[in-house]
């Protein structure tokens, strides 16, 4: 929580001037209370008019700008928030830009992230709902006490004993009672999520099953847990706004009584009285947002828990203890690796002592079932995570010593979760080249085929790239991989999930650029393996078998057999 | 053009944005005495706050007047008062919140209820996220609707209706300023109701949008880091949301200026109250009491506008959630409209489908379907024969119109036109649950209840024993792995069965339908391969499930149409060929040129 309070301090201006203007707002409220009690009780003396002229101005005067100076708050407050989600947004991004990938993926990426940002949206609103209302609070009570001072000592301790009891008080005997009695109803509730879940996913074994009634049965009778309890807990959140009326009134009152005796011996003159009293009335409404923001403290304090726990993990810092430093100037003949193992776990090996070499201008494919390691060898090939033990060397020099950004741009990847960010095709295709001109991204798209969007480099992809099918996906990361004028590309399951002939159109458009770069393509449909080089088959962590198509299929061994079942399926 | 185009759709969305309102004000006012209820208390409220304020300015004006309490029992009463206010305030929170716990509950088990009606052609995958998110999140969002909105609504009607009838009784020009500002008021929020509202409300889009996009590039990180381009990124997000603040902000000065507007007239008003009241004191025209009774009410009089203007937002919420929840209370099943022939019987009973022990007859007749937010149809004039005994096998590529095929015969979509017949009756006619009694099916990805092993192999079949349920897994192929856990049959499944393995949820899912020993057996076959050991038992259990019935299988292995009665070959929405393997080999029509593209002769 203190750290997102440290977010709010990087804007000590707009933060100070926003809660002097929030108390503001209150004070004029009490001015125009008390300015009109003080107007009519001196009325009532009957002075000359000239004598109120300042009390009507007053009047007026905090009439007016009590509208004036809440609309500024608005404005200012607004304004405070929109830049302190910038900030959390910025230092959040920095800190999950230095995790390890390796972290990321392990850990279901997709909902990790999209709680990070609902959790931010959560905290912007700590200023506007949590720490304005409590200053305010302070503020409004600190001088309503020293204004009281000048009346009567004891009546200034009185409603600071109202302050208490109104704004620190009810508010946690509030939060007390509801955090009991919530957690019983959140665990009914998240019960009924979990039960529709299975039911509204299993809609089609429910109707063949015949379960229709059965499930209705189950669901009513939860949700009549529910009810029992939500009913049972019905005007608790009613209570906040009855005992802040409570405690103000009766604030009200205790002053106005314990001024009584005062006015009738003289020490306090009978034409303030009514000022008193109304004044005393208004002050309290400093208080009225503060059983909320006892609510949303806790709200914030578990999303603020959760997302500094991410942002603080030790485990998902990068591990550099390497200096990178060396800048890759040459083209490398080979790329080696050398007894590679890794587990993600630490426990269960993924691979297991890995060593094989891709020559420059080579095509090798990597082949196995899902599990048996594919995949990690292009994670660590890219340097997204290093491996337990073994060395990956490109051109003589350790990877690990390799400059990171210039390491990188030696490979264009073509993968399943190619990412298609929601902004217009060509800000999507100058990620590969950012000085490219409109006609280079064009050409790149004429190339692999999609030349039916390079008259629009406008058009806007939608969230996730929604809008292109999974075959034009693929053919835009192969275009990004050629604008990228890399020497090696990766076809990391780039046709998984396609159909046949959009499968058959990207490997055909891919033939056709390669030109004399170095693929690796790792894959489990065993297609154009003829055209390969070499093929490493991969079972459990290891290279069981390795050679060209003839030779693997004559050996009559593993490879043969993926080949025979895979020949058996009919994707059409 | 384009402005009057949007302008139209803008005013259709506030029309609904009304039918709204009123369709959540109807489901109040089916709970019997909710409104009476609010409003009386309400009443009470009203009463007790100008008693108060009645007592406050007497003792008031005796202490500074008279300098003493005419009477202290006065004292007395104002604290009672103040008690009762607070107490009422209560109930009718309490009173509201239980209103809205029955609305709410019966809401849900409407919508559960109706989603089941609608089924698994409404309920597909993709879309179970925003259903359950409106099923308990938005129907939670009316809470608020009910215990504050509403309310505050009846409140906003009562309260300041007494205080005017009131205040002319005492001092008819404060009762004028009253009444001329309130409407004023009213003025004001219906003006940001309308303008300002919507243009803040597009500008919170906005900004959500822009919190997505943020979304966006935390989730595509890997592919700038391969870029190179992640740390340039930071910049990019820093200043779209900067340029952003600073357009929204210009917007925001001018939304917030009718709210000022609001207020300035409340702040306003009283101070008006306040002045023309001293004068009038002044010049002897009334006395101190009333006067300072007028004042002390004024502020009371505006508090309900200013509540029902904190509270707009939960109107706003709750309506925007309610209109999703009537979105789908308002879906209808589909049905197109059906001519039957003659030799078709409408009616069925159970006999009548289970006479023949070696399955059903279904017959389908120039059917065609055509999904609703599509703009050509996937089957047309669908003509095909299921034999009792046999195996049909569905082959041809994807999008073809297969699954949609077993889809109509499973009942989970409804044919625009022609006739599906089981045994000669109309299976249109059937209620869904009567006619799905005689399906087993098995999906290509099966979906496996939280529970036991064998509590979801029983709920193919309620009544089945253990021995029956082991017997079935045997047949498949499951009864190997499930003794191999150490909780044998009673291994708790969570999360979609997410600890098997797909082979071994394949061969689950063919055991709860063995065991439902239903005349009519539906299967789709994985499109990609499993294991090499799971396709070999996959393979064999498919044969052993077609015996004595009558089986539709969506093919996709070569032994499984090599063994077909008789294959059905689709194409575009159409039949193009039937017959079994050999026969269409030697065709050399679409099958064979199919086979052949994918290497198999």
């Amino acid at each position: 929580m203190l750290r997102v309070i440290g977010y709010i301090r990087q804007h000590k201006a707009a933060f100070i001037g926003a809660v002097l203007l929030a108390a503001g707002t209150i004070l004029a409220g009490i001015g125009l209370m008390s300015t009109s009690g003080y107007l009519i009780s001196r009325a009532a003396q009957r002075p000359m008019i000239v004598d109120l002229f300042m009390v009507t101005a007053g009047v007026r005067f905090f009439g007016i700008s009590r509208a004036v100076v809440r609309y500024f708050e608005r404005v200012v407050s607004h304004d405070l928030t929109f830049k302190i989600l910038l900030s959390m947004r910025i230092g959040l991004y920095r800190q999950i830009d230095s995790f390890s990938q390796k972290w990321l993926m392990t850990r279901r990426p997709g909902d990790l992230l999209a709680g990070v940002t609902s959790d931010i949206e959560t905290l912007q609103n700590v200023y506007l709902r949590i720490v304005s209302p409590i200053i305010v609070a302070f503020l409004i009570g600190a001088l309503t006490f020293w204004g009281l001072t000048f009346f009567s000592m004891n009546m200034a301790w009185v409603t600071f004993l109202f302050f208490l009891l109104n704004g620190l008080a009810a508010p946690l005997l509030m939060a007390r009672i509801t955090r009991g009695r919530g957690k019983t109803e959140v665990q009914t509730r998240s019960r009924l999520k979990t039960f529709l879940v299975d039911r509204l996913q299993g809609m089609q074994e429910l109707s063949w099953m015949g379960q229709q009634q059965n499930s209705r049965d189950s669901f009513n009778q939860m949700q009549g847990d529910l009810d029992h309890i939500q009913r049972k807990n019905a005007g608790i959140s009613g209570l906040a706004e009855s005992l802040n009326n409570l405690f103000s009134h009766l604030g009200m009152f205790f002053v106005l009584v314990m001024a009584i005796p005062l006015v009738m011996n003289g020490e306090i003159k009978g034409v303030v009285l009514a000022a008193l009293t109304l004044g005393v009335l208004s002050s309290f409404e400093a208080l009225q947002g503060l059983a909320n923001a006892f609510i949303q403290y806790e709200n914030s304090d578990e999303a603020a828990r959760r997302l500094f726990s991410i942002a603080e993990n030790k485990e998902a810092a990068a591990d550099n203890s390497v200096p990178e430093t060396q800048i890759l100037s040459t083209i490398p003949e080979a790329i080696t690796f050398q007894d590679i193992s890794f587990s993600y776990d630490g426990v269960t090996p993924t691979l297991k002592a890995v060593s094989f070499t891709l020559s420059a201008g080579s095509c090798t494919a990597i082949v196995g079932s899902t599990g048996s390691g594919k995949s990690t060898l292009i994670n660590l090939l890219l340097r997204f995570w290093p491996p337990d033990s073994g060395k990956i060397m490109v051109g003589g020099s350790d990877i690990n010593q390799l400059e990171e950004t210039s390491y990188r741009s030696l490979f264009g990847v073509v993968s399943q979760d190619n990412w298609i960010f929601n902004r217009s095709l060509r800000e999507n295709l100058l990620l590969a080249k950012p000085e490219a001109t409109d006609d280079e991204l064009r050409e790149s798209l004429i190339h692999v085929g999609l030349e039916h969007f390079a008259h629009d480099l406008d058009m806007e992809p939608g969230t996730q790239g929604m809008r292109f099918s999974g075959g034009e996906r693929q053919l835009l990361a192969l275009a990004r991989a050629w604008l990228t004028q890399s020497h090696c590309w990766i076809f990391d399951e780039a046709t998984a999930h396609l159909d046949v002939k959009t499968e058959r159109k990207i490997l055909d458009t891919l033939w056709a650029l390669k030109g004399n770069r170095t693929l690796l393509m790792v894959t489990h449909r065993l297609l154009d393996m003829d055209k390969m080089d070499k093929i490493l088959v991969m079972d459990k962590g290891e290279i069981v078998e390795q050679g060209t198509h003839a030779i693997l299929l004559s050996a009559n061994n593993y490879y043969a057999r993926m080949f025979n079942h895979q020949n058996q399926i009919l994707s059409y | 053009m384009e402005n009057a185009a949007e302008n139209k759709t803008d005013l259709k969305n506030r029309k609904s944005g009304m039918h709204t309102h009123r369709r959540l004000f109807a489901l109040a006012r089916g709970v019997h005495g909710f409104f009476p209820g609010i409003a009386f208390i309400s009443l009470l409220i009203a009463a007790v706050v100008i008693t108060q304020m009645y007592l406050l300015s007497i003792v008031i004006s005796d202490v500074f007047l008279l300098n003493k309490v005419s009477n202290p029992m006065h004292l007395y009463y104002l604290i009672a008062c103040i008690a009762l206010r607070s107490i009422l305030l209560w109930v009718r929170e309490r009173f509201a919140q239980q209103t809205a716990v029955s609305i709410k509950s019966g809401l849900r088990q409407n919508l559960f209820s109706h989603l089941i009606k609608l089924g698994p052609a409404y309920t597909r995958t993709g879309k179970t996220g925003e259903l359950i998110a409106i099923l308990m999140e938005a129907v939670e969002k009316l809470d608020d609707y009910f215990t504050k909105y509403i309310p505050s609504v009846i409140h906003i009607i009562i309260l300041p209706v007494t205080i005017i009838i009131f205040t002319f009784s005492i001092d008819w020009p404060s009762g004028l300023i009253m009444t001329i500002t309130a409407p004023l008021i009213l003025f004001f929020m219906w003006l940001i109701g309308t303008y300002a509202k919507k243009l803040t409300q597009d500008q919170w889009g906005q900004m959500s949008r822009l919190s997505s996009h943020f979304l966006d590039v935390l989730q595509g990180l890997k592919t700038l880091k391969i870029f190179g381009m992640n740390h340039q990124e930071a910049e990019n997000v820093y200043k779209s949301s900067d340029d952003f603040r600073i357009i929204t902000m210009r917007v925001l000065k001018v939304a917030f200026l009718s709210g000022m507007v609001l207020e300035l007239a409340a702040s306003i008003s009283i101070a008006l109250v306040a002045v023309q009241v001293g004068i009038r004191l002044i010049e002897g025209m009334m006395s101190f009491q009333p006067g300072l009774f007028v004042l002390l009410l004024a502020p009371e009089f505006y508090l309900p506008f200013r509540t029902l203007g904190s509270h707009h937002h939960a109107g706003m919420e709750g309506s925007a959630a309610a209109q999703k929840l009537f979105e789908i209370m308002d879906t209808q099943e589909d049905s197109g409209s059906i001519k039957v022939p003659e030799n078709v019987s409408l009616s069925a009973s159970p006999a009548d489908l289970s006479k023949d022990p070696k399955g059903l007859t279904i017959h389908f007749k120039e059917v065609c379907f055509t999904y609703p937010d599509a703009d050509k149809p996937v089957l047309q004039n669908i003509n095909c024969t299921l034999n009792p005994g046999t195996l049909t096998a569905l082959a041809g590529p994807t999008g073809s119109g297969k699954s949609t095929l077993a889809r109509l015969l499973l009942g989970f979509l409804h044919p625009d036109s022609g006739i599906i017949s089981a045994n000669n009756y109309c299976v249109m006619e059937m209620e869904k649950e009567f006619w799905q009694q005689f399906i087993a099916y098995v999906p290509q990805h099966p979906h496996f209840f939280n529970g036991t092993i064998l509590e979801n192999l029983l709920m193919s079949k309620p009544h089945a024993n253990m021995d029956e349920a082991e017997h079935a897994a045997q047949r498949s192929g499951a009864h190997a792995f499930i003794e191999q856990l150490p909780q044998g049959y009673h291994t708790p499944l969570t999360d979609n069965a997410s600890r098997l393995s797909g082979g071994e949820k394949q061969r689950l899912a063919i055991a709860r339908a063995l065991l439902k020993d239903a005349p009519l057996l539906i299967m789709d076959e994985p499109t990609s391969s499993l294991d090499p050991e799971s396709e070999q038992r996959a393979a064999e259990a498919t044969e052993l499930i077609a015996n004595n019935r009558t089986t539709l299988v969506i093919a996709h292995r070569l032994r499984t149409v090599k063994n077909a009665d008789n294959i059905l070959v689709f194409n575009k929405g159409t039949i193009a060929e039937t017959g079994r393997h050999n026969e269409l080999i030697s065709k050399k029509g679409i099958y064979s040129s199919y086979l052949e593209t994918l290497g198999i002769n």
